[in-house]
């Protein structure tokens, strides 16, 4: 982000700049506009800068940037005409100065003696600053400021009286502590850059200053700083420390090492004149090899255009190019060698020339081109298998959620998950929002409950609810460590037929839906299923759960989740009814190819038989005795199952519908009563299953 | 014969008076064709020099019943109309349709409009590494976005949640060749305190096109076409320069915000415009780390599913996205 005065750009500006022009010109580059501050003589605009233009954090920038749009290529020269003497000899001022790291690329020091700070900053100054929200504080605090902003290069001063000896820049070879300007103690991480003196640390350089050799009003003989440290360490420092300063912003963006030496005269310049003072005719200036020669690249006119999709001629490419700034030499009329200005540090490979020809015609200008590109058509199972998950539950009335893949830290404790099962979580985020997301879900349930909690305080009772998502876990031999699948999950519970219309009584869900649910799904897929009952899991009330097993692996849960579980969540007793759930993996769900049998010419016989069945004894295990009695059981399916009076306990009703049928000849009733008998006295013999009277 | 027709004129106007049913109307019809069989077999039994006179008598009787009757069927049926005991405006509940959440009805809306382009769709995981995630996408060590205060990290700075789903392109590219077309949907994750218009995980599709003589135009087409499909050709899309590591050049994409029509809002924090897409043409650093030439050429771009549904459904805060109110969902 990068705040201005527009009135100041304006005056800066030899060609005006209209307003509305100005900020169309910026809109249209790709520099937003975040805000504006009607100050009604003035405005204080703010625009949005991406980190791949640092050259745009100052007033000199934006005015560049508004004279490429307006075809002008000569800016006006900011530098003053201050007579000094930059000398390689770190021993020309009252302190020596020791740059003793690579991170340091230029580090120009000059020293006024006898100036006073005890006067006004000018109201222009104090105006400028304040509409870009920058503080001011005393006329050479401001001043260096007013450059930073005015040219984009930092400036740090200090007050040569509270210098104690040498000056020495080094990186910090340990964690070190600093207290900050504002007080505030912070931790530089090893390879910090630290600006010290021979006593006390002076400053963090770049990033914030020391209380040490603070400016003040009573200052009288100061050193300036104009340097340029590397864009790496700067970052690393700035947000290992969390300390981000206006310095620091430019500097861990890349700051031109052309307006070091600028920077220092401007502040010379602008410091003797209002602060009085005698400024030393001979400074100091590191240089630590980084070239300041303009970079040359070669592009060429056919890549341009190709990339861009445009029709670009080398005269038009070459104005574009010359517009911002960029110098251009072609002479065989197809390879342009670009001289790129010092101030575009973003400038390393053509690709970034072809985007700045690109903005320059406008990206507005572009016309559309279809893309005729043959490429092979590759099918995603997974993808397919969601969208059909999500289209067959739209049909049985679900609606979809979608949940954090993030839960609480304690959601397996919530959620009484054994930590022995496959389905504990533990893997933790290390920097989780707050420890309501530190878990990375293992499943989708503890989102499913939540929100059917959620839905339930705010009078939602009847819900079916589904989600489509990802579970994590860890898997040693897999990449990093981890893994996850694709699963589905629904959640139901409340009412499902309300009476009325023929209804009686409120049919609610239980979890023989869920199993209806997963049974219509795996039908759909023509996958055989089979479910365990087990407690393995412990989220499900005993003997109300089970695994979902395909081709004897487990893919995934089913049951009727217990109420202690439902009590752990805030609201849990708003869950009234019982609340069915089941989840598992659908990745490796095929198409369900299958041929459609033909009715049987001759009719069906169906008859209902109410099965006294032990607890515990499970469908799939008996109904072999049914269907094993004899071919012409074509079908057998349970309609009801009841717990109550009359029924024992430790014993369920049963209501089973068998269908009879030979696709050659018509049933008997003498032979159908044989077959019931056989299979009633296999029931008898292998569960001790009776009919019930 | 004159007044065989009379005393048959009579009866049936008894029958038809006291016809106040569709049962007895029935009655009535069946008479009156009984009755024109009688008189038609009487008029055969006449000398001929009657018949014609006869006839014409005969067939007056016939048309005036047969429109006597229409009109009391006619009457009968509007009565029947108000009296009707089944209030057919009463709908039971027995049929409830399911609802598919506003993101992924947005964001199978542009998978639909992909595909018909001839994108396939790509996956891949969640939980990633700092090389697919980061390094590979031109994105170094101290980039910004790299920081804890970013992105979410499993094992610092190696195993992270996925920022974007870019990393599922370079995973595509590390095992494809071009030329290929994909868009990866699915879920990306980045450090954002919950608020009205952030969540800290969201869902990207982003679209990945390499091939030769694929350019900017391409892609100026490939997001404006899919925005034009989705939304309706009415809508304004802006397309302009932007930043970021993995694209050069690059682009953003922003829509015309639809709650304030463009006039500025809190929603589109009174720019009138949302931003709703990054793109650009595929950085040659990306394509050197995934092991092809620099030469290659191709385009990326990045669609903030969050925006879209917001924008489709007119939902005014992102974070009602996961807060799963059921009742707001019924309403889609």
């Amino acid at each position: 982000m990068f705040k201005f005065s527009y009135n100041w750009l304006k005056a800066e500006s030899e060609i005006g700049a209209d307003y509305d022009e100005l900020l169309h010109w910026l809109d249209i580059q790709g520099f937003e506009i975040a805000s504006i501050e009607d100050y009604g003589d003035d405005k204080a605009v703010e625009i949005e800068v991406k980190a791949n233009r640092p050259d745009m954090l100052s007033v000199a920038g934006v005015l560049r940037e508004f004279y490429a749009g307006k075809g002008r290529r000569q800016l006006k020269n900011f530098t003053p005409d201050v007579p000094l003497t930059l000398v390689d000899d770190n021993g020309v001022l009252s302190h020596k100065i020791d740059v003793k790291t690579p991170d340091v690329h230029r580090y120009c020091a000059v020293e006024i003696r006898g100036v006073d700070n005890t006067g006004e900053t000018p109201a222009y100054i104090k105006d400028r600053l304040t509409k870009s929200g920058v503080a001011c504080i005393n006329p050479i605090v401001d001043i260096s400021n007013y450059v930073l902003l005015q040219i984009g290069q930092p400036i740090h001063i200090f007050d040569a009286d509270k210098v104690k000896g040498d000056i020495r820049i080094e990186n910090v070879p340990a964690p070190t502590k600093f207290t900050t300007l504002a007080s505030t103690e912070i931790e530089l991480p090893k390879g910090a850059l630290l600006i010290s003196d021979d006593e006390n640390p002076l400053c963090v350089a770049g990033i914030i200053g020391g209380h040490a050799p603070e400016v003040t009003a009573e200052t009288k003989n100061i050193i300036i700083e104009s340097a340029n440290f590397d864009h790496v360490i700067e970052r690393v420092t700035s947000k290992k420390t969390h300390v981000q300063t206006a310095a620091s912003y430019r500097f861990e963006r890349g700051v031109s090492v052309a307006t070091a030496v600028p920077g220092a005269l401007i502040c010379i310049d602008m410091i003797t004149k209002l602060c009085g003072g005698e400024y030393n005719k001979t400074g100091y200036l590191y240089t630590d090899g980084t070239s300041a020669e303009p970079q040359k690249l070669t592009v060429t006119k056919k890549r341009i255009n190709a990339l861009l999709g445009s029709e670009l001629s080398v005269e038009q490419i070459c104005k574009y190019l010359n517009d911002c700034f960029f110098g251009t030499v072609c002479e065989d009329g197809e390879n342009i060698v670009v001289t790129v200005p010092d101030f575009r540090l973003d400038i390393e490979y053509d690709v970034d020339v072809i985007e700045e020809v690109g903005r320059m015609y406008g990206y507005q200008n572009i016309e559309p081109q279809p893309v005729k590109l043959y490429a092979p058509y590759v099918e995603n199972p997974v993808n397919k298998n969601a969208n059909k998950l999500r289209d067959m539950m739209v049909g049985f009335g679900f609606i979809e959620v979608l949940t954090y893949g993030f839960i609480p830290g304690n959601a397996m404790q919530m959620l009484h998950i054994k930590e022995d099962s496959e389905y504990y979580g533990d893997i933790k985020i290390l920097n989780p929002l707050n420890n309501f997301y530190e878990l990375m879900r293992p499943s989708l349930c503890f989102g499913l409950i939540q929100t059917a909690i959620a839905n339930m305080s705010v009078g939602k009772n009847d819900l079916r609810i589904f989600e489509v998502g990802k579970r994590f876990f860890r898997q040693k031999d897999h990449e990093d460590g981890y893994n996850e699948k694709n699963v589905f999950a629904a959640l139901m519970t409340g009412v499902k037929l309300g009476r009325g219309f023929g209804i009686v009584k409120d049919a609610k869900f239980s979890v023989y839906d869920a199993v209806s649910l997963l049974d219509a799904i795996m039908r759909e897929y023509n996958i055989k299923y089979e479910i365990r009952q087990t407690d393995e899991l412990g989220m499900f009330e005993e003997g109300a759960g089970g695994d979902i097993y395909v081709g004897g692996r487990r893919i995934g849960y089913i049951g009727k989740i217990s109420r202690a579980v439902l009590m752990e969540f805030e609201n849990g007793k708003l869950a009234r009814d019982d609340v069915a759930y089941l989840e598992f993996c659908f990745e490796g769900f095929g198409e369900s190819k299958r041929s459609i049998e033909f009715d049987s010419d001759y009719p069906s016989v169906t008859r209902e038989y109410n099965l006294l069945v032990k607890n515990g004894i499970h469908f799939t295990d008996y109904v072999k005795d049914i269907t094993g009695a004899s071919d012409i059981i074509v079908n057998v399916s349970p309609r009801d199952v009841y717990t109550g009076i009359g029924v024992p306990k430790g014993f369920t009703s049963v209501l089973v519908r068998v269908e009879y049928n030979d696709p050659t000849r018509t049933l008997g009733f003498e032979e159908i009563a044989d077959v019931e008998k056989k299979f009633l006295k296999a029931l008898l013999d292998n569960h001790k299953i009776t009919l019930k009277l | 014969m004159a007044q065989f027709i009379d005393e048959k004129r009579k009866e049936l106007e008894e029958k038809l008076c006291q016809s106040d049913a569709a049962d007895k109307l029935q009655g009535v019809e069946s008479s009156f064709k009984k009755v024109m069989k009688e008189l038609f077999a009487e008029m055969k039994t006449l000398p001929n020099d009657q018949k014609k006179d006869v006839g014409a008598a005969i067939n007056e009787f016939k048309k005036e019943f047969e429109e006597r009757i229409a009109a009391a069927k006619k009457k009968l049926s509007e009565i029947q109309k108000n009296d009707a005991v089944i209030d057919l405006t009463v709908p039971s509940p027995e049929f409830i349709r399911g609802k598919i959440h506003p993101l992924i009805r947005v964001g199978r809306m542009f998978e639909e409009v992909y595909k018909d382009m001839g994108f396939s769709i790509a996956y891949g995981p969640e939980i990633e590494n700092d090389r697919h995630n980061y390094e590979m996408l031109n994105m170094p060590y101290y980039h910004p976005a790299r920081d804890m205060q970013d992105t979410f990290y499993l094992e610092y700075p190696k195993v992270l949640l996925r920022s974007h789903t870019s990393c599922v392109q370079v995973r595509y590219m590390l095992e494809h060749k071009p030329p290929f077309m994909i868009i990866s949907p699915g879920v990306v994750y980045r450090v954002d305190e919950i608020d009205p218009q952030h969540t800290p995980c969201f869902y990207q599709v982003e679209g990945l096109v390499v091939g030769e003589g694929i350019n900017l135009a391409n892609l100026k087409w490939a997001v404006m076409e899919s925005v034009k499909r989705v939304f309706g050709p009415e809508y304004k899309v802006k397309f302009s320069p932007c930043y970021y590591p993995y694209t050069e050049p690059s682009a953003a994409v922003d829509m015309g915000c639809i709650m304030c029509g463009g006039k500025g809002c809190r929603t589109c924090k009174g720019t009138g415009w949302m931003r709703v897409a990054g793109a650009g043409m595929v950085h040659p650093n990306v394509f050197e780390a995934v092991g092809y030439s620099r030469d290659t050429v191709g385009f990326a771009f990045g669609w903030g599913l969050n925006r879209l549904p917001m924008l489709y459904f007119k939902i005014k805060e992102m974070r009602k996205l996961f807060e799963n109110e059921i009742s707001l969902w019924e309403q889609l």
